[in-house]
């Protein structure tokens, strides 16, 4: 009997270990669940607080852009063609210093058509209007213009459905591109394609230099490239790079 | 030999089989895990063979098996443990290997060392219910789909519900044997549910590893 009542403590001992370890492993079930949903709910809105950050840093900048812009046209631009009726006036009075002045009337030429090119890139208000591939075409221009690479652009003549927000970033980040390319790549071919009949894809390769891409993000020195990556998850563009040293750079920009 | 003994040998040998197979994803406590699952099911076979053959008292193995299993589940907490509460349980891994010889020295070979047993649970609850609570509970993943977590749980329930059977076994032993052997079903059945926690851990742990090898 004594040994029986024994059995049953163990037994009765057993379950109810047994419940209150289920009760606790339930509990920490429910509380780890709030804590998790908790971490989403400040991981989402953080990523929300940091979308409306560099929406407005992106507005800013283009704002800063526009006014430079504006200086660029309204007022370089116009001293620069003053300059250059003073000069052609010069250029009449003495046929000498006509043939004298030739090579700086080129310069002047090359200079105010460079101004005003790179005024028009800087203001975006015309992406509204012309739209990305206008805008691209016009970019290619201006940096052929300069006669540091050969610029290749193809273009399947339909033009992306975005709004004047993404058009700006996806502008930009080209623009970052080609501003990387001419700063360390040392190419001597750049080849833009932009298609958009099959959904939005817009490729940059170039035939410099290449780099090693996980030594330069993990090195924190890309802040370029770090900058595209903030910018094409703003404008929910799909990023990617491809690059290899000593056999150029691929960046492709597509619809993610 | 009943179902439920089957089953516990069942489980074990998946748990087994899933540690051998994913052993090159495994990290050491998991590595050390399926060693422990691998001495257990051939200290259990060794046993119930000699049990059944020549009919001689099995208890010295499970007495030599209760301190290399204190050893191995130890080392894998103190693994998985914070470093600040590491000193603590080194000194008392220590003293329940003093307690065990001591143990050894008055109760001979042939007697379950059930009071050293019941302290092994004590440490062994404390240690992975630390481990639970630091690493596991606070994690961002879901709880029940962390390998640690089913780790923990299925070592906490094994030697929180086993305490009331191991602590009063010598003395059903001696006053009812066949009630005692009747009683050993609760530590074949926990040994079912702690088992296939395991298995399901090796298995969870496989998979993630495989999945973060894929992500880099």
């Amino acid at each position: 009997m004594f040994s029986n009542d024994i059995v049953l403590t163990v037994i009765v001992t057993t379950l109810l270990i047994l419940l209150l370890i289920a009760g606790v492993i339930i509990t920490m079930v429910l509380a780890n669940r709030r804590h998790v949903q908790q971490e989403v709910k400040m991981a989402q809105m953080q990523v929300d607080y940091e979308k409306e950050l560099r929406t407005v840093e992106n507005e800013v900048q283009e704002q800063v852009l526009t006014n430079v812009a504006r200086e660029l046209h309204d007022n370089i631009g116009q001293l620069l063609t003053l300059v250059r009726i003073q000069l052609e006036q010069e250029k009449l009075d003495d046929e000498v210093l006509a043939k004298k002045l030739a090579p700086v009337d080129s310069t002047l030429t090359d200079t105010i058509e460079q101004v005003r090119l790179l005024s028009h890139n800087l203001n975006t208000e015309y992406l509204e209007s012309k739209g990305l591939a206008y805008a691209i075409e016009k970019e290619v221009n201006r940096l052929s213009g300069m006669k540091k690479f050969k610029v290749h652009w193809d273009y399947d003549g339909k033009e992306p459905g975005f709004d004047k927000g993404r058009r700006i970033l996806v502008f930009r980040m080209l623009q970052e591109v080609l501003n990387n390319a001419m700063k360390h790549a040392v190419a001597k071919n750049i080849y833009i394609t932009l298609n958009s009949t099959s959904g939005f894809r817009l490729e940059i390769r170039d035939d410099g230099r290449g780099f090693d891409k996980e030594k330069v993000f993990s090195d924190g020195k890309g802040s370029g490239l770090q900058n595209m990556v903030k910018r094409a998850k703003l404008a929910d563009i799909r990023f990617e790079v491809e690059s290899t040293p000593g056999k150029g750079s691929i960046f492709t920009f597509s619809e993610s | 030999m009943p179902i439920h003994q089957y089953l516990s040998f069942i489980v074990k040998i998946i748990a087994i089989l899933l540690g051998i197979i994913y052993w090159n994803k495994f990290s050491t406590p998991y590595k050390l895990l399926t060693i422990q699952c691998c001495i257990v099911f051939l200290v259990e076979a060794w046993g119930k063979y000699l049990n059944a053959t020549t009919g001689q008292n099995n208890v010295i193995i499970f007495n030599g098996y209760s301190l290399i299993e204190l050893w191995l589940l130890g080392y894998i907490g103190l693994e998985l443990i914070s470093i600040k509460f590491k000193k603590f349980f080194v000194y008392a891994l220590v003293l329940l290997t003093i307690f065990w010889i001591y143990s050894y020295s008055v109760y001979g070979p042939e007697q379950f060392f059930n009071w050293y047993f019941v302290l092994q649970c004590f440490f062994l609850l404390i240690l992975y219910t630390i481990v639970l609570i630091t690493k596991a509970m606070f994690n961002r993943k879901v709880l029940w789909k962390q390998p640690l977590f089913l780790l923990c749980v299925s070592l906490i329930l094994y030697y929180a519900c086993t305490i009331p059977l191991f602590g009063t076994i010598n003395y059903l032993v001696q006053s009812n044997m066949k009630m005692a052997a009747r009683l050993f079903y609760i530590s074949h059945a926990i040994n079912i549910l702690r088992y296939t926690l395991v298995a399901l851990a090796f298995y969870l742990y496989a998979r993630q590893a495989k999945r973060a090898y894929v992500q880099q």
